[in-house]
């Protein structure tokens, strides 16, 4: 397995309180266009659930709806911590989303970047560089958004859910555009955040992804 | 304190990305300077109304030049998904919208009115007002800023926003250029100008507080 050597990862040692993400009898539009009705699901801690699909089945629309960036047109999404169902800020705060966006500007740098966050979401600084250096982009602050890769892009994204531990992870095709490494990556990161208790809903056309997780298959509505 | 600390972190970020290569404040000021270097050719042979139509150049200047950097002032983050990173976050988007148009207010608004009283001497105003007439282009830009920060949340989401902003705007914008424009021109002429200064200074105060929660939810929409 490909790891930094020395570094055991920003926040190891850290355990999430038991989450459960609870979708009911979604249903799901885009631009008029039904996707999906009455669709449920429920994600436990520890646990994760990939979303596969064709393309325009409505993968991205359910991980937006999920993130609560997106409002369904029926049914319901909570996030419940023990017994308790959590209101839409603090879900929002207990939520990391990685979409296709790189997430920053074109003339920001990524040290910049990471630092505003780190700042906006309330945690230390010093976060930031263990963070860069466990996806494999240490040394790389100063890049600017305009010079980043895909493939660097979509680490910059693992960044972030280093930089700030949530135990929600909502990823639209986390692999997407990386090689082998960041493949390997994106499934140790993803197995380190389950095991601390953190759950995770993963939009994937990769072959093999996760570790024994839930399928969820959503199909092209005619 | 984490709210400070957010609301700071994310001020400093756009002051420094405003100037960041070749960045968005450059344009606005040198579009100014522009308008108040070529009003006294346009005046042609009334070159003698210039110094009295100075203070009504700048505050036109100023409102055009605000739209121009309107333009792209929540549109950015939107397209490269910085708004998504913001808004999963503790912290309200109406803080942040806040933050964005207090930047854009220093960054872009503060210059300009610093230019100000050049622009007014290259049309022979007197020199003594032209510090009054800054103040009150500074007052002003702050005003132009929050309301035109509705508009830019509005049409943050559209491909050509320019057009759609500057429609959504401008009437808007035209309580603080009344009374601005007569706060200049009386500053100019050496006559009191503190009640139209104050009346621009309710305007700004009126934006400020209208400005986060409208942004907040127009930026709302365009993540769904």
């Amino acid at each position: 397995m490909a790891r930094i050597p020395g570094y055991a990862g920003p926040m190891e040692h850290d355990v999430f309180p038991p989450h459960r993400l609870i979708a009911r009898g979604l249903g799901l539009r885009r631009g008029g266009l039904v996707l999906a009705e009455e669709l449920s699901l429920s994600v436990e801690a520890g646990g994760a659930l990939e979303l596969r699909g064709p393309n325009g089945a409505g993968k991205t629309t359910l991980l937006r709806t999920l993130a609560g960036f997106a409002r369904p047109a029926a049914g319901a999404v909570r996030l419940a911590c023990g017994e308790a169902t959590l209101e839409a800020e603090e879900r929002a705060r207990r939520t990391h989303w990685l979409g296709h966006a790189p997430g920053l500007r074109r003339e920001e740098s990524v040290g910049e970047h990471l630092t505003l966050l780190a700042d906006w979401w309330g945690v230390t600084r010093r976060r930031c560089e263990p963070a860069l250096a466990r996806v494999g982009l240490a040394g790389l602050a100063p890049r600017l958004g305009r010079m980043l890769s895909t493939g660097e892009r979509r680490r910059l994204g693992l960044a972030r859910l280093l930089l700030d531990p949530r135990p929600v992870w909502l990823l639209d095709e986390p692999a997407g555009g990386m090689d082998e490494q960041g493949r390997t990556l994106v499934m140790d990161l993803v197995e380190e955040h389950r095991r601390r208790g953190g759950l995770a809903v993963v939009a994937t056309h990769e072959p093999v992804l996760l570790m024994d997780a839930d399928q969820l298959t959503l199909e092209l509505v005619a | 304190m984490s709210v400070l600390t957010a609301f700071t972190g994310l001020f400093r970020r756009e002051l420094s990305l405003a100037w960041a290569g070749g960045g968005g404040a450059a344009l606005p000021a040198a579009f100014f300077l522009g308008m108040a270097a070529l009003g006294p050719f346009a005046l042609g042979e009334n070159l003698d109304v210039a110094p009295k139509a100075a203070a009504a150049i700048l505050w036109l200047a100023l409102a055009l030049a605000t739209l121009l950097a309107l333009d792209r002032m929540f549109q950015a983050d939107l397209e490269e998904g910085v708004l998504e990173q913001l808004a999963l976050s503790a912290n309200p988007l109406e803080a942040g919208a806040l933050a964005k148009i207090l930047a854009q207010w220093v960054a872009v608004g503060l210059p300009l009115a610093g230019l100000s009283p050049l622009g007014a001497l290259i049309m022979g105003a007197p020199p003594a007002g032209t510090p009054a007439l800054a103040l009150s282009l500074a007052v002003g830009s702050l005003a132009f800023f929050a309301l035109g920060a509705i508009g830019a949340a509005l049409a943050a989401g559209l491909k050509r926003a320019g057009l759609l902003i500057a429609i959504l705007v401008l009437p808007f914008l035209a309580a603080p250029l009344i009374f601005g424009a007569a706060a200049g021109a009386r500053a100019l002429s050496g006559q009191a100008f503190a009640e139209p200064l104050l009346l621009v200074a309710a305007t700004a105060l009126f934006g400020l507080a209208l400005a986060p929660p409208a942004c907040a939810a127009a930026l709302r929409l365009h993540l769904d």
